[in-house]
C-alpha cells in the first residue's frame, strides 16, 4: 500500500506541475509571447506611489509596434504616475498588426481584453458600429482634455453617429514616393502631376528587372488611385461607380502593360522594402517611407510628391488613435492614459523617435522643420485635399475581396473578371442592405 | 485462498488506479486544449457568431452549413486541397519508397542518410517555407534551374500559375523523410529468405523490389496513403507563412487551402460560426475519405 501511496503522491505532484505550466501559459507566458512589457519606469514609480496615495488601478494598453514604436509608446506612458497617481499602465505590444488583430478582438470578445487599444482609423468602422468601443465625449470632459487641439479632419475618422470613439495620436497621409536617382537617370524632369504623366514616367523607368511602379494590391494603395479618379467608397454606399472603375482599370492596365509589379512578386514583404531595394522606381506610400528608406538604403535619394490627379486632386488623411473598449473596468483611468499619451511632450518626441506627424495642429510645424523639404508640400496638400478612406463597415472582408479580385484581374493572364464585375459584386456584398 | 484472491484484487486495483493517475495529465491537457474547443466549435457552428459584435451569438440552425456548401470560395479551397492530395500523396509515396529501397541496400552511413532525409520533417515549417521562397524567387537558384525546362523566371509563391506547384514541392519535400523512415522500418521486417528464394529463382533487383518488397510493404503503404491524405488536407503552416502577414490565399486565391479558408473566415474576418461550420464540413470529408481508403485497402488485402 505504501508503494501505491507513493505513486499517487507522485502522480498528483505531476498533475500540479502540469497545472502550474498551464496557468503559466495562460497569463504571464502568454503576455511575454505577445511581447508584453511593463515599462520599468511606469511600474516601479507607480508601485512606490501605492503607499503614498490610493492603490493605482491597472490600465492595459494594447497596440502593435516595431522596436522604435515600442520605445515611443514606453516614453509616452513613462511618468504618468506623477500626473495620475491612480493609474498603473500595462503595455501589451504585438510585433505585427496581423498578430494584434488575431489576438485582441478575441480577447475583447472573451472579456479579458485591454482597456485601451491603439490602431488606425482604416479599420475602426466595425468596432464603432458594433459597440466594441466606448464613446469618449463624456470621459473627455471628465479629464478636462481639449479635443479642439487636434487636427479637425482627423477626428472625423473616429466619429460615428455624432459620437467620438478615438483620439488620434498621429497624422498620417499618403504620397507618391519616387527614387530621385532613377528618375534623373531615366532623363525625366518634372515629377508627375497627373496620372497620364505617371504612366509615361513608369514606361521610361521600366528597364530590365526594374519596374516603374510598385503597387501592393490592397485597399490603401488601390484607394489612392480610385480617389485620384474621383472615386470614393462612401462607407459602402458608392462602391460601384464609374470613377472607382476608372481607378481600378488604371491599375490593371499598368500591370497588363508590364509597368507595375507587386512587392510579393519581388519577394519583398511590403512595398517599402521593394522600393528601398531599388526594384521599383515609384510607389504609393506615406511619411513612414522616409525613416524606413533611410535605414534600409542610406544611399538612396527619395522624393515625395502629392498623389497625381486624374479627375481630382486627392490625398488620404487618416490617423492612428487611441480608443477605450466598452468592456474596460477602468474607463476613467483609460481616458487619463489617453490624455497623458497625447500631451505635447509625447507628440514632439514621436517626431524625433519614429518620424510621426503629430496629431496636435499647433505642433505640426515642429515636424515640418525636421522633415525633408517636400513634406511641407505634402502636408499643405493634405490640409486642402485630404480625404478619408470611407471603407465599408466590414472593412476586413471588403479588403480581402478587393485584394483577391484585383490580384485576379492584374496577375492572371486569362482572368475573366472585369473591374466592373468586381465592383458590382463588392457593392452587393458590402453596400448598405436594403 | 481467500487472502490470495484479496491480494490479487488489491494489486489489480492499485494497478488500475496507477494507470489512470498516470494518464490523468494527458487527459486534462486533451480536455482543455482539444475536446473542449472541439465541442465548443461544434456548438458555435450553429450560431451567427462574430467577435466584433458585442450583442452575443444568434442561433441560426444549419444556416452556416448551408451557406458554406453554397460558397464558391469554399469549393475553390477544396479544389486546391484535393489537387494537392491527388498530386502530392502519390508523389511522396513513390519518392519515399524508391529512396527507402536505395537506402536499404546501403551498408555504410545508413543512419546518416536516414537522419538527413528525416530532418525536413522535424524542421520548422516556417523556416523551410522561407528558405524555399528564396530558392524559388525571381532569379533564385531553383527558379533558374526550372527556366532551363521552359518555365518562367518568376517568384513561384506569388505567381498565379506556379503557387500551387510550389506548395506541392514544399509538401513532398517536408513529408517524404518521414515516409522514408517508415518504409525502411517496414523493409527491415521482410524475411531475408524471400529475397534468397527470389535469387534462386533468378529474379533481378527490380523484380525482387516489385514482387517481394512492394507487396510486403502494404501495411506501410496504407499508413503513407492515409496519413499523407490527412496531412495534405490539413496543409496550413506553409501557405500561412507564404502570405508573410498579407492577404491569406494570395495570389488570387491560388494558395487558399481548405484550412486557410477556415482560418481566414474565423480569425481574419471574425466569422467564428461560419468558420466553425466550414471546419466541420472539412472534418467530415476527411473522415469519409479515410474510411473509404481504409475499406478499399482492406478489401484488396482480403
Amino acid at each position: 500500500m505504501r508503494k501505491v501511496t507513493r505513486i499517487i503522491v507522485m502522480a498528483v505532484m505531476l498533475c500540479f506541475a502540469f497545472a502550474a505550466v498551464l496557468s503559466g501559459c495562460g497569463s504571464k507566458a502568454g503576455q511575454e509571447a505577445a511581447g508584453t512589457t511593463e515599462p520599468a519606469a511606469a511600474s516601479t514609480a507607480a508601485a512606490s506611489s501605492v503607499e503614498e496615495t490610493s492603490k493605482p488601478k491597472d490600465v492595459k494598453f494594447s497596440f502593435w509596434a516595431n522596436a522604435a514604436e515600442q520605445k515611443n509608446f514606453e516614453f509616452a506612458v513613462a511618468g504618468i504616475e506623477k500626473k495620475y497617481p491612480d493609474v498603473k499602465v500595462i503595455l501589451q505590444g504585438y510585433p505585427t498588426s496581423d498578430e494584434f488583430w488575431a489576438a485582441v478582438p478575441t480577447a475583447i470578445a472573451a472579456g479579458v481584453g485591454p482597456d485601451v487599444i491603439g490602431f488606425s482609423d482604416e479599420g475602426n468602422s466595425d468596432y464603432m458600429v458594433n459597440g466594441v468601443l466606448e464613446p469618449l465625449d463624456d470621459l473627455i470632459s471628465q479629464v478636462g482634455m481639449d479635443k479642439g487641439k487636434f487636427v479637425p479632419t482627423l477626428l472625423n475618422g473616429w466619429t460615428y453617429d455624432g459620437k467620438l470613439y478615438g483620439i488620434p495620436y498621429d497624422t498620417s497621409t499618403s504620397m507618391l514616393c519616387i527614387n530621385a536617382d532613377m528618375w534623373a537617370k531615366a532623363g525625366l524632369k518634372d515629377y508627375p502631376k497627373t496620372m497620364d504623366e505617371l504612366k509615361t514616367a513608369a514606361k521610361a523607368l521600366t528597364k530590365g528587372e526594374v519596374k516603374g511602379i510598385c503597387i501592393n494590391l490592397f485597399n490603401f494603395h488601390i484607394t489612392q488611385y480610385t480617389h485620384a479618379f474621383g472615386g470614393d467608397w462612401g462607407n459602402g454606399a458608392t462602391i460601384d461607380t464609374k470613377e472607382n472603375a476608372a481607378g481600378l482599370q488604371f491599375i490593371a492596365d499598368l500591370f497588363k502593360e508590364g509597368l507595375a509589379i507587386t512587392p510579393q512578386q519581388l519577394s519583398a514583404s511590403w512595398d517599402g522594402e521593394a522600393f528601398a531595394k531599388g526594384k521599383a522606381a515609384i510607389s504609393t506610400g506615406g511619411p513612414w517611407y522616409i525613416g524606413y528608406t533611410k535605414d534600409a538604403n542610406k544611399d538612396m535619394k527619395m522624393v515625395g510628391v502629392p498623389i497625381p490627379m486624374a479627375a481630382m486632386q486627392a490625398q488620404s488623411a487618416y490617423s492612428h488613435g487611441l480608443s477605450i473598449t466598452k468592456m474596460s473596468q477602468n474607463k476613467p483611468g483609460a481616458m487619463k492614459l489617453i490624455d497623458y499619451m497625447t500631451r505635447d511632450e509625447a507628440q514632439n518626441a514621436e517626431i524625433e523617435s519614429v518620424g510621426y506627424v503629430p496629431s496636435v495642429q499647433s505642433l505640426i510645424p515642429n515636424y515640418i522643420k525636421s522633415a525633408p523639404d517636400y513634406m511641407k508640400t505634402i502636408m499643405d496638400n493634405m490640409a486642402v485635399n485630404g480625404k478619408a478612406f470611407a471603407y465599408p463597415p466590414e472593412t476586413k472582408g471588403f479588403d480581402a475581396d478587393l485584394t483577391k479580385g484585383m490580384q485576379d484581374i492584374c496577375l492572371k493572364s486569362n482572368s475573366k473578371l472585369t473591374v466592373e464585375q468586381l465592383l458590382k459584386d463588392l457593392q452587393e456584398k458590402y453596400g448598405p442592405k436594403k | 485462498m481467500f487472502n490470495a484472491i484479496k491480494k490479487l484484487r488489491k494489486e489489480k486495483y492499485s494497478e488500475w488506479i496507477t494507470g489512470y493517475i498516470f494518464i490523468a495529465p494527458i487527459i486534462i491537457l486533451m480536455t482543455v486544449w482539444f475536446y473542449y474547443p472541439l465541442i465548443n466549435a461544434f456548438i458555435t457552428s450553429f450560431y451567427d457568431a462574430n467577435i466584433t459584435k458585442m450583442n452575443g451569438m444568434e442561433f441560426v440552425g444549419l444556416a452556416n452549413y448551408i451557406n458554406v456548401l453554397k460558397d464558391g470560395e469554399f469549393y475553390n479551397s477544396l479544389k486546391i486541397s484535393f489537387i494537392m492530395v491527388i498530386v502530392a500523396v502519390p508523389l511522396q509515396l513513390i519518392v519515399s519508397l524508391v529512396l527507402a529501397a536505395v537506402l536499404h541496400t546501403i551498408i555504410n552511413a545508413k543512419t546518416f542518410f536516414r537522419t538527413v532525409y528525416y530532418l525536413p520533417y522535424v524542421t520548422s515549417t516556417v523556416a523551410v517555407t522561407t528558405i524555399f521562397m528564396y530558392l524559388f524567387s525571381q532569379g533564385g537558384i531553383a527558379s533558374k534551374i526550372f527556366v532551363k525546362f521552359g518555365l518562367p523566371d518568376t517568384s513561384w509563391h506569388f505567381d498565379v500559375n506556379m503557387a500551387l506547384p510550389f506548395m506541392i514541392i514544399l509538401c513532398v519535400w517536408t513529408y517524404v523523410g518521414f515516409y522514408v523512415v517508415a518504409y525502411m522500418a517496414g523493409m527491415q521486417s521482410i524475411p531475408e529468405e524471400l529475397y534468397e528464394a527470389g535469387t534462386v529463382d533468378g529474379a533481378n533487383f527490380i523484380q525482387k523490389f516489385l514482387y517481394i518488397t512492394v507487396p510486403m510493404l502494404k501495411p506501410t503503404t496504407t499508413l503513407v496513403l492515409l496519413s499523407g491524405t490527412i496531412y495534405v488536407l490539413q496543409f496550413f503552416d506553409q501557405p500561412y507563412a507564404m502570405a508573410k502577414g498579407g492577404a491569406l490565399g494570395s495570389p488570387a486565391g491560388a494558395t487558399s487551402t481548405a484550412v486557410i479558408f477556415v482560418y481566414n473566415q474565423a480569425f481574419k474576418l471574425y466569422h467564428i460560426g461560419y468558420g466553425s461550420a466550414a471546419a466541420f464540413v472539412i472534418f467530415t470529408l476527411i473522415l469519409i475519405i479515410t474510411v473509404v481508403q481504409k475499406f478499399i485497402i482492406e478489401r484488396e488485402e482480403a
